[in-house]
């Protein structure tokens, strides 16, 4: 009787642990959508397909997860796509000409939107009962995200992307380490 | 429950322990001990494959109970139709195996016999054309149908004739 109980435990945890990851694989599906319409705009399959699936499976797991991490996932994924606007934006019209000079605004369009992002993150970071957990999967979220339209302007976009989230999100790191 | 939903492990064994009393009860009042004890562990496991969808507005226990009723109705019905595919897979009861049957099988087709030849010999045509789905060639299809009428007719007469007293 003992034995069977505890069978039956174990296969209700299974079917728990099952029914969440099959709630996370197609919860973060749009994440895809996303990644495929980015490399239909600028014309580019491989990188945006390559950080829209380490973004997917990354979503895959913190919704899996669940809590605070998985509530954090959609508002990251929203936010990234601040810098992810920018990157194609750069990609489509990547310089501004004044006069006889032009200006490439790649860095600016990646860095700008990822120092929105950050502040934003930094926002919702604070706000939670965990900030920890909540920067971590917010910012994981919206790095890849905005990662997805920064490579097409080049590794520097997605670095100056990340670095601008970075330092978005000081502010609010250093305003929550007086509160506390 | 909504800690359940939200990914809060560490309420697992609680909500197991409250939940499957209360399951295992509810289908042991509506099936037989063996039916019940399947039903409620579908139901159980059907609960928590569906705990993360759990919407935190309803009540978790009808959430679960509603669960456990459609499980209930399943083996019903699973049932129903087992029973019902079991009446269609015996075979009709052989009345030559029977020593009675073949008997009264014997008497019926000699009384049919007998009853068949107070016809003519167009009425017995036309009715052993009926017995086979056959219309013959040489007669049109509404004679055929009137020859049918009139020798079913004569044979209801012949057979109560013989028969009915």
């Amino acid at each position: 009787m003992l034995a069977e109980q505890s069978l039956l435990r174990g296969k209700a945890k299974r079917a728990y642990e099952w029914g969440r990851l099959r709630r996370a694989l197609s919860g973060s599906l749009p994440t895809l959508l996303v990644a495929l319409m980015v490399a239909s705009l600028v014309h580019e399959v491989s990188w945006p397909l390559v950080i829209g699936l380490a973004l997917y499976f990354a979503s895959v797991l913190l919704l899996w997860f669940g809590r605070n991490p998985a509530r954090s996932v959609l508002p990251g994924v929203v936010y990234g796509l601040l810098p992810l606007t920018g990157g194609v934006f750069a990609k489509l019209h990547g310089h501004v000409c004044l006069g006889l000079s032009c200006y490439s605004t790649c860095l600016l369009y990646c860095v700008g939107g990822g120092i929105l992002a950050g502040v934003l993150v930094g926002r919702l970071a604070s706000k939670s009962d965990t900030p920890l957990a909540v920067f971590f999967s917010a910012a994981s979220t919206s790095l890849l995200t905005g990662a997805i339209g920064s490579s097409c302007v080049g590794v520097h976009g997605i670095v100056g992307m990340a670095a601008g989230i970075m330092l978005g999100t000081v502010p609010q790191a250093v305003r929550w380490a007086i509160r506390h | 429950m909504n800690r359940l939903a939200d990914g809060d492990r560490s309420v697992f064994d609680e909500v197991y322990a409250r939940l499957w009393p209360i399951l295992s009860s509810f289908c042991a009042k509506t099936l037989s001990d063996a039916d019940a004890e399947d039903a409620a562990q579908q139901a159980l496991l059907k609960v928590f494959d569906r705990a993360p969808t759990f919407e935190r507005e309803r009540d978790a226990l009808t959430w679960a109970l509603s669960i456990s009723v459609w499980e209930v109705k399943t083996i019903r019905k699973r049932h129903t139709r087992s029973r019902l595919t079991a009446l269609d897979e015996q075979p009709l009861p052989s009345m030559s195996d029977d020593p009675e049957g073949l008997n009264a099988e014997r008497q019926i087709v000699e009384a049919a016999r007998q009853v068949l030849g107070q016809l003519s010999e167009q009425d017995q045509e036309t009715l052993l054309a009926t017995f086979h789905e056959e219309t013959p060639e040489a007669v049109a299809g509404a004679t055929f149908r009137k020859r049918r009428e009139r020798a079913l007719t004569r044979l209801r007469e012949a057979w109560s004739r013989i028969y009915a007293s």
